[in-house]
This record gives structure tokens, C-alpha cells and sequence, in this order.
């Protein structure tokens, strides 16, 4: 792959990986208020909106590295009438501001907590907007292996299965540290951590089974559509192979961690499968990046 | 849009000699890599039995291809900072004061055309010798070509001289982006019936 093209595979994982995270967020903010009057926010600690803040500047600053000339980056919004590319920067620009004022009033504790609820459905439906206008983007008619249907559900999907992996990490990372510190737990925050653990293997069981289909369907696309080009029998890009074979292989052996974890820890014990959790929950992560980079090598130009 | 340039090209003639591409790169002194015109080898068919012989249903012809200055120039469409934009005469161009180097045009066109300079981090394609158009000359290309494969003109003149034919094997339906074209495609192309031909110098283009 082009160095450009490790900097959209970034970008486009880091702002999924944030949007599915406050989709997650929200969610997860809705039980949390209903059933024990906590915000959500309230159990991930004080670091953790600041850190997926973190995440969204940082893609923006790595989508400047495939740019052959970023000092005229400005001028990318100047196209939204008929450009997904001028869309999704703008959309950009629109959640990062969002997602910054709902940080800091979670911090500051502004505005009373249903509003901060409501805050954050809307830097979701900002983030999902996002996610359909960036799958907008590959829906080239002169890429026709990537102007499937395959597309925006893949992207939907990673952010689904990283944002709960990822909402699930703060709040572990966070149980473990006031563990270090002895302090006293809230109640409920052991079951939460059990529940979220199962809800992320069961989602991730579910994405990647799904996610495989739609990327051995794109593989074959990719096949078909490079030995009608070439007239060659084999297979295109070869790396569209590896890519797709270790993507699989990582996913399930993060599922199988995860499932021992949740299975050999008890309640209160769950900190001592600490680093198999974090193991399991890496390779996923590492599955859906190289689920990503297979997309992006399966780019075959139609036409001439 | 007052007018719209095209050009014509003639299968049947071209001889994959190259001058035209040769003549452009000369022209607009561009680096090695970058061809803002293009000659594609094409080779469809096979050989069919019949009866106790093998009858050829080879084809082989060249296609010279640059910018075809679409009529409904998709790159313009996508490009996100209007780097890319469609003149009066229908000749499309890059601002290159504008153009933020992100190779979406490339990914965009069916053609080819836009062509990356990594020098200068933008992207470059045939503006048609527009500065020779000025003065009354014919773009390098047309000039160069020495089977007289190559013609320009005002499209509407072109199409009433050799026919509406935007497309042929293997480019894509001209409807996609209405190319400023007009082909006179090679009298065998038509031959091998719906098998798709292939281009056998990739390396080259």
C-alpha cells in the first residue's frame, strides 16, 4: 500500500472507532441513568471523553499526510454542492466541534444531565452522518469493487463492534486504576464490566461472521473484475489474500480470549484476566485494521 | 456553454507509434511517470475451431487516449476544492493554486487522465495545448501524429463529420461521463462479439 493510503486507513478507523463509541456512549448512558441515576460518562472517568476527543483531532491531523499539497487544505470545503469528499470534511469539522463541547460540558458539568444526554445523541447522529458521507466517498462508479453495498455496511459495522470494544476499554482501564487506588467501587460496576464484556463478544461474534461474508464476496468481486481486465488467470493483488486470511485468524483468536476471560472470571476477579482481556480486545482491534487495509486493497480501477 | 472541444480518433489509422504521447511529454516537459496521453495496446480473442482448422478471431488495435474533457466531467463533480473546473470551451483544467494533491480525481475518472505529480504534490492532465489553441494551432498530439490518427475541432463538427461514437472496447459507456470524443473504432473490434479486450502494455501507461 501507498503511504497515502495508511493515512485514510487511520482516519477513517480512528473517526469510526469515535463514533461508535458515543453511539455506544449514549446508549449505555441511557441505562446507567435509568437504572442506578449515574451518568454513563460517570463510570469511564474523567480521562475518557478527553481521550476519544484526543482520537478525532488526531485523525484530522493524520488525513493532512495523504494530501500531496495540505498547506491548501482549506479549500476543501469549497465543493459540498456535488463533492462526498467536501461533505465529509465539513461534516468533520462539525464533529469535532460537537464532540469538544460535549467533552468539556461533561467535564464542567454544565447544563443539567438530560440535556447532556440529548447532547450526545446529536455528535452521534453527527458521527453516523459522517460515517454515510466517508462510505459516500468509495462509492465511485469507476470502482466498482468498492461501489458495493458492501461498503457503508462494513464501515457501520466497524464502528459498531469498536465503539463498545472501546467503551468497554475506558471502562475497565478506569475500574482498574481506582482498583490500584483502593477506592471504593460503585455498586453496580462489577456486573456493568461482566455485562459489557459479553455484549462485546456477542457483538463481535456477530460483526466479524458478517464482516468475513461481505469480505470474501469483495475479494471475488475483485478477482472477477481483475481477470476480465487483464485476461490473466490470477488473482490481482496478492496482498488482498494475506490481508483477509490474518484478519480472520486475529478476529476469532480475540473472540476465544475474550470468552475465556468472561467464562473463567468471577465477579470481583475480572481485574486478574486483565491482560487476557486486553490481549483479546488488541486482536480485534488488529482484525478490524486489517479488515480496513484489505478494503483498500481490493481498489480496482473500471475503465480504461 | 458556448462550445465544447473534442477529439476525434481513428482506430483504423493509429499505428501505437506513440509520437502523440512522445510529442505531449516533450511539450509539457513532464517527468518520467507521468503521461497526460496515453497509447494502449488492445488485444481480444481467440482462436476457434472449425471443423479440422483453427481460424484466428484475434484482434489487436491501438486506442491514444488523454483527457476527453467530458461534457459531464465527473472530476469536476468530486474534486473537493473546485481545483478542477470546466471552461467555456469545455475544456476541463486544474487550479493548481487549488489543488490539495488528495488523488480523488484519479480514483474518479474512467480514463486515466489525471496523473499525480509527486514533485509538487498536485495532480496534472492534458489541458489540451489550450495556449495553442489561442493562437490558432492544433494541440501537440494532433500535430505529431504521423497516420493522421488524431484530429481536433468543436465536437458538434467532429460528430457531423465521423459519427456520434464516444465508446469503444474496452472504455466504459460513454453516458457515464459524455466524453468529448468521437472514435472511429477498428473494423475488427466489432468481430470477437461480446468478449472484452484487454490492455497488453499496462506497464507502459
Amino acid at each position: 500500500m501507498h503511504s497515502s493510503e495508511w493515512a485514510l486507513v487511520t482516519f477513517t478507523i480512528l473517526v469510526q472507532i469515535s463514533a461508535g463509541f458515543y453511539l455506544a456512549l449514549a446508549v449505555f448512558n441511557k441505562w446507567t441513568t435509568s437504572k442506578y441515576d449515574i451518568e454513563g460518562p460517570d463510570f469511564l472517568g474523567k480521562w475518557s471523553l478527553i481521550s476519544v476527543f484526543a482520537l478525532i483531532i488526531l485523525s484530522a491531523i493524520v488525513s493532512f499526510f495523504h494530501l500531496g499539497n495540505p498547506l491548501y487544505a482549506f479549500y476543501s470545503i469549497a465543493n459540498i454542492n456535488s463533492s462526498w469528499l467536501s461533505r465529509e470534511i465539513l461534516l468533520l469539522i462539525i464533529y469535532i466541534l460537537f464532540s469538544g463541547i460535549f467533552t468539556y460540558i461533561h467535564k464542567k458539568k454544565l447544563l443539567v444531565a438530560a440535556l447532556r444526554g440529548l447532547f450526545g445523541w446529536i455528535v452521534v447522529v453527527i458521527g453516523m452522518i459522517l460515517i454515510y458521507s466517508m462510505a459516500n466517498i468509495y462509492m465511485l462508479p469507476t470502482v466498482p469493487t468498492w461501489n458495493t453495498i458492501t461498503t457503508p455496511i462494513t464501515f457501520y459495522l466497524t464502528s459498531l463492534l469498536l465503539g463498545i470494544i472501546s467503551l468497554f476499554l475506558t471502562f475497565f482501564i478506569d475500574h482498574q486504576r481506582r482498583a490500584q487506588l483502593k477506592r471504593d467501587f460503585v455498586d453496580p460496576e462489577e456486573i456493568l464490566l461482566k455485562k459489557s464484556l459479553k455484549l462485546a463478544v456477542i457483538l463481535g461474534l456477530s460483526v466479524i461472521i458478517v464482516e468475513v461474508g461481505m469480505n470474501i464476496v469483495q475479494a471475488a468481486n475483485h478477482v472477477t473484475l481483475f481477470a476480465e481486465q487483464t485476461g490473466s488467470k490470477f488473482t490481482g493483488n496478492s496482498n488482498m489474500i494475506w490481508f483477509l486470511r490474518y484478519r480472520i485468524i486475529s478476529g476469532f483468536i480475540g473472540l476465544f480470549i475474550l470468552i475465556f476471560a468472561y467464562n473463567r472470571s468471577a465477579p470481583r476477579k475480572i481485574l486478574s484476566y486483565r491482560w487476557v482481556i486486553y490481549t483479546g480486545l488488541l486482536c480485534i482491534f488488529l482484525s478490524q485494521l486489517l479488515g480496513r487495509i484489505f478494503f483498500y486493497s481490493t481498489y480496482l480501477q473500471g475503465g480504461i | 456553454m458556448k462550445k465544447q472541444y473534442g477529439f476525434y480518433f481513428d482506430a483504423n489509422s493509429c499505428s501505437g507509434c506513440k509520437a502523440c504521447q512522445v510529442a505531449c511529454k516533450d511539450k509539457n516537459d513532464l517527468p518520467v511517470g507521468i503521461l497526460w496521453r496515453r497509447v494502449y495496446d488492445l488485444t481480444g480473442g481467440n482462436w476457434e475451431k472449425k471443423g479440422e482448422a483453427w481460424i484466428s478471431k484475434v484482434v489487436s488495435y491501438n486506442l491514444s487516449m488523454s483527457c476527453n474533457h467530458c461534457e459531464d466531467p465527473i472530476c469536476v463533480t468530486n474534486c473537493p476544492t473546485t481545483a478542477l473546473f470546466k471552461r467555456e470551451d469545455g475544456i476541463v483544467l486544474i487550479d493548481e493554486s487549488k489543488c490539495i494533491g488528495c488523488k480523488y480525481c484519479e480514483w474518479t475518472c474512467p480514463y486515466g487522465a489525471p496523473q499525480y505529480d509527486s514533485e509538487n504534490g498536485v495532480m496534472t492532465k492534458c489541458d489540451f495545448c489550450y495556449d495553442y489553441i489561442e493562437e490558432g494551432k492544433n494541440p501537440s498530439c494532433v500535430d505529431a501524429c504521423p497516420m493522421r490518427a488524431l484530429e481536433f475541432g468543436e465536437l458538434k463538427v467532429l460528430q457531423k463529420k465521423y459519427g456520434n461514437q464516444n465508446q469503444i472496447n474496452p472504455l466504459p459507456s460513454g453516458s457515464m461521463t459524455k466524453p468529448a470524443i468521437v472514435i472511429s473504432p477498428h473494423e475488427k473490434s466489432g468481430s470477437i462479439g461480446p468478449l472484452k479486450v484487454v490492455v497488453s502494455n499496462r506497464e507502459e501507461v
